[in-house]
């Protein structure tokens, strides 16, 4: 993936997640779906709870786990992906945390946590890489897929992006630039997922996107491993 | 609180740093607000934070050598690592100087802080807000800036375990400890950060009349603190219900819902936050606006909130991602890490005014922040919400005064060192005028610098004198004017715009005086201290001098005067004002 690759930029409007939600209502939940219902209300996933079958259509649940097990689930261990561990409680008191509601989350990020009505669990960790990358992962458990898909949906908006980061269609993944690295926002199943990295400057100064996309091609990938 | 015999806003910000600052001073200042004070039970309408400031008045230095580089990352420490401590708090000895109009640091920085613990520093108790939300990369006030606003204080008389750090709501300890000692003079000298109301008498109800359930520090609601400085980071903000409901920023004023918060809960402030999803049903954010009245921030006597800080060396755009025009949130929210370089500090003792100048001229202000825009509806929230920060508060959006400058084009103070320094007039033969070129002095004042240098084109009297007749400023009088042979008219009124209060005459000088300098003289007597105003500073006469040089601001302000009729109106004011204050003191 060269450079210029990478910042061939598209102007893109999406209009995706409405497609496989459409129907949604009618159809029987999908898989193991329990208790989807209760935290649905969105465009789609209303009727995802329980159910036999489940069409193709149909918004397919995500797996039940309490809060604690969520984050473990998700969380990274130390080294994990090589070369990176979490923040130190010392430097970071609040390196990883599970949210349980948006009240909840408002004390880490206030009123805007709004914006993430709707999620289930949400984990923020912070990790440290080779110095001086860091990476603030943000997974959701938006309850189903359909719902995890609106989120990001919503959070795109309609951007130009840097959307070739290990060759996630821009469907399931879309990378922008900042100044000293990326931010990624991805779904992956019933999974709503952000990727605050910096620390990506060449000695010139400039972006190294090369070495940011390659560094985010493995969070993703790691992350999706997790949601099997 | 707006008034009809004021020129308009965008006469005075077009002026550029120079300009409206001084020229305005304290002379435009509505009676009403210039006598109105707390009882020390919070805000009413039209008081005064500090007597000697114009609450309107806010300094922006902009300053890209505040940061040696771009921080390689986002990370707290190693963004305050990439900041170069000695040149923010050069700047912001500077920025007191401009907003205090002062010639010298320690006068600027005792003219700011005030104690009414029977005048004695040494039991004089500080607290500074400071912001603890989110984690390791979330965008906060620079440790640069604490110190040195310590430093400034324990010269003072502070003592350094009077002073402490909080953040009611959110933990800030670990971000700020490892860097604050009550001796190590490299450190932040002052107590170890509260947290959450744990260093300030714990929590005390508060009773509002927007919200509920909210209690903030005992110690400030009781009035154990003396003196409140609130240092903000420069981030835009969403909202409850992606509304945008706060201006599209959190600055100074929504820094307090730090201070009050929801006890109970251990959390975030929620009860204060509006509910609303924008639009037409934009709800007015009350319990941000009676917070920033309560007398946990603007009761005492003096005032407990002195100064207002914005740190915008780095600042969250609100942008969202891919530069969208929509998007449920942008990413560098109030949690998030900063996304932009705007290497600005702000600095003003009311923060109504400070967030609102700062919304608009960085957050909002794309070519400030590196082209990054918050999406549309935070564009358009703005321009419902940020008004009510003037208009809650009785101001209206001709009334705040933007001063922005760079290190090398620092405006001249415009502190009442009265006629007394001119020279020029006499000697002054001709071309010296350059003499007017100093007397730009004014600058600010809106002494006549500029005018002045008319002068230089007729030797003699006429040209040099000019500018004393600028210079007298103080308008005191018009006197000068028609001392100073060519400056004349001009001169005068303008001089008299600029010069608040004038009473000092410095005008007397006018005539022999040179130049602005003497103009100066005119603001301090709106300060109530032309008297002592004598003699100029070797600072002033060094700032002359440039400005002279430069020529930048003086004609700027010259321009501006002409165009300011109204200048002799405000001076008769101010020195009518100024008589009622002697005769009332």
């Amino acid at each position: 993936m060269n450079r210029t690759t990478l910042r061939t930029l598209i102007v893109a409007t999406f209009a995706l997640a409405a497609a496989s939600c459409s129907g949604s209502t009618s159809s029987p939940g999908g898989g193991n779906g329990a208790g989807g219902g209760s935290h649905a209300g969105g465009a789609c996933g209303t009727t995802a709870s329980g159910g036999a079958g489940g069409a193709s259509s149909a918004c397919v649940a995500g797996p039940v786990l309490d809060q604690n097990a969520f984050g473990q689930k998700y969380k990274f261990a130390d080294n994990e992906l090589s070369g990176w561990t979490q923040a130190t409680a010392a430097d970071d008191p609040a390196a990883f945390d599970v949210y349980t509601s948006v009240d909840d989350l408002v004390s880490r990020i206030d009123g805007e946590a709004d914006s993430y009505k709707g999620f289930r669990f949400a984990m923020f960790q912070d990790l440290m890489g080779p110095d001086p990358q860091t990476c603030n992962v943000v997974v959701m458990d938006f309850v189903t897929d359909c719902l995890a898909t609106t989120e990001y949906t919503g959070q795109q908006g309609n951007g130009s992006y840097v959307i070739e980061v290990a060759g996630y269609d821009d469907s399931v993944a879309i990378v922008t630039t900042t100044l000293t690295g990326i931010n990624v926002y991805a779904h992956f199943k019933a999974l709503y997922i952000e990727l605050q990295m910096s620390g990506y400057l060449a000695e010139d100064g400039s972006l190294d996107l090369n070495k940011a996309a390659s560094a985010a091609a493995q969070f993703l990938a790691a992350l999706k491993t997790k949601t099997n | 609180m707006a008034t009809n015999t004021r020129p308009g806003r965008r006469d005075f910000l077009k002026t550029a740093a120079a300009g409206a600052a001084g020229a305005m001073g304290i002379t435009a200042l509505r009676f009403d607000r210039l006598f109105a004070q707390s009882a020390g039970g919070g805000w009413v309408a039209g008081m005064q934070i500090n007597p000697a400031i114009d609450n309107r008045r806010v300094i922006c230095c902009h300053d890209p050598k505040m940061l040696t580089a771009l921080p390689a990352n986002t990370d707290f420490t190693t963004t305050n690592n990439a900041v170069a401590a000695d040149v923010v708090a050069s700047n912001l000895d500077e920025m007191a100087m401009q907003l205090a109009q002062k010639a010298t640091a320690d006068d600027a920085w005792s003219t700011i802080f005030r104690t009414g613990n029977a005048g004695s520093w040494a039991a004089t108790r500080v607290a500074m807000k400071t912001n603890g939300i989110g984690d390791g990369s979330t965008n906060r006030p620079r440790w640069a800036i604490y110190k040195k606003i310590c430093d400034v204080l324990i010269k003072l008389g502070v003592q350094a375990q009077n002073i402490v750090l909080y953040d009611s709501c959110d933990n800030a300890s670990s971000y700020y400890n490892p860097h604050i000692s009550l001796t190590d003079t490299t450190k932040i000298r002052a107590a170890q950060v509260s947290v959450r109301a744990v260093g300030l008498g714990g929590f005390k109800a508060v009773t509002l009349t927007s919200t509920t359930g909210i209690s903030a520090a005992a110690d400030l609601v009781d009035g154990n603190i003396d003196i409140l400085v609130n240092v903000a980071a420069c981030k835009a903000h969403n909202g409850t219900g992606n509304g945008w409901n706060y201006g599209s920023c959190t600055l100074c004023m929504k820094n307090h819902f730090g201070t009050f918060t929801d006890a109970s809960t251990g959390s975030h402030s929620d009860n204060l936050h509006v509910q609303g999803a924008g639009g037409a049903t934009l709800p007015t954010p009350a319990a941000l606006f009676e917070i920033n009245k309560h007398a946990a921030v603007l009761g005492g006597n003096p005032v407990r909130q002195q100064l207002c800080i914005v740190d915008a060396l780095l600042s969250n755009s609100g942008q969202c991602p891919g530069g969208a025009t929509t998007c449920k949130n942008p990413p560098s929210g109030p949690g998030g890490p900063w996304d932009c370089r705007t290497d600005r500090l702000v600095m003003g003792t009311f923060a109504p005014i400070v967030d609102y100048l700062a919304a608009n001229k960085i957050l909002l202000d794309s070519t400030v922040t590196g082209g990054k825009s918050p999406p549309t509806l935070a564009i358009t929230n703005a321009g419902i919400i940020l008004p009510m920060f003037l208009t809650q508060f009785g101001y209206a959006e001709t009334d705040p005064q933007w001063t922005e400058y760079t290190p090398d084009n620092v405006p001249v103070i415009n502190q009442g060192t009265g006629g007394t320094t001119g020279t020029g007039g006499t000697s002054s033969a001709g071309g010296s005028s350059a003499a007017g070129g100093s007397t730009h002095t004014g600058g600010t004042t809106g002494a006549g610098g500029a005018p002045a240098t008319g002068g230089s084109s007729t030797p003699g009297a006429g040209g040099t004198t000019a500018s004393g007749g600028s210079t007298s400023a103080g308008g005191s009088t018009s006197a000068s004017s028609s001392t100073s042979a060519g400056g004349s008219t001009t001169g005068g009124t303008t001089a008299m715009s600029s010069s608040a209060g004038g009473t000092g005459g410095a005008a007397t000088t006018a005539a022999s005086a040179s130049g602005g300098s003497t103009a100066t003289g005119g603001t301090s007597a709106g300060h109530g201290t032309t008297a002592s105003a004598a003699g100029g500073s070797a600072k002033a006469a060094a700032s002359a001098a440039k400005a002279g040089a430069s020529s930048g601001g003086c004609s700027v302000a010259g321009n501006d005067r002409k165009s300011t009729p109204w200048g002799a109106v405000l001076a008769l004011g101010t020195v009518v004002a100024g008589k009622l204050r002697r005769w009332i003191g």
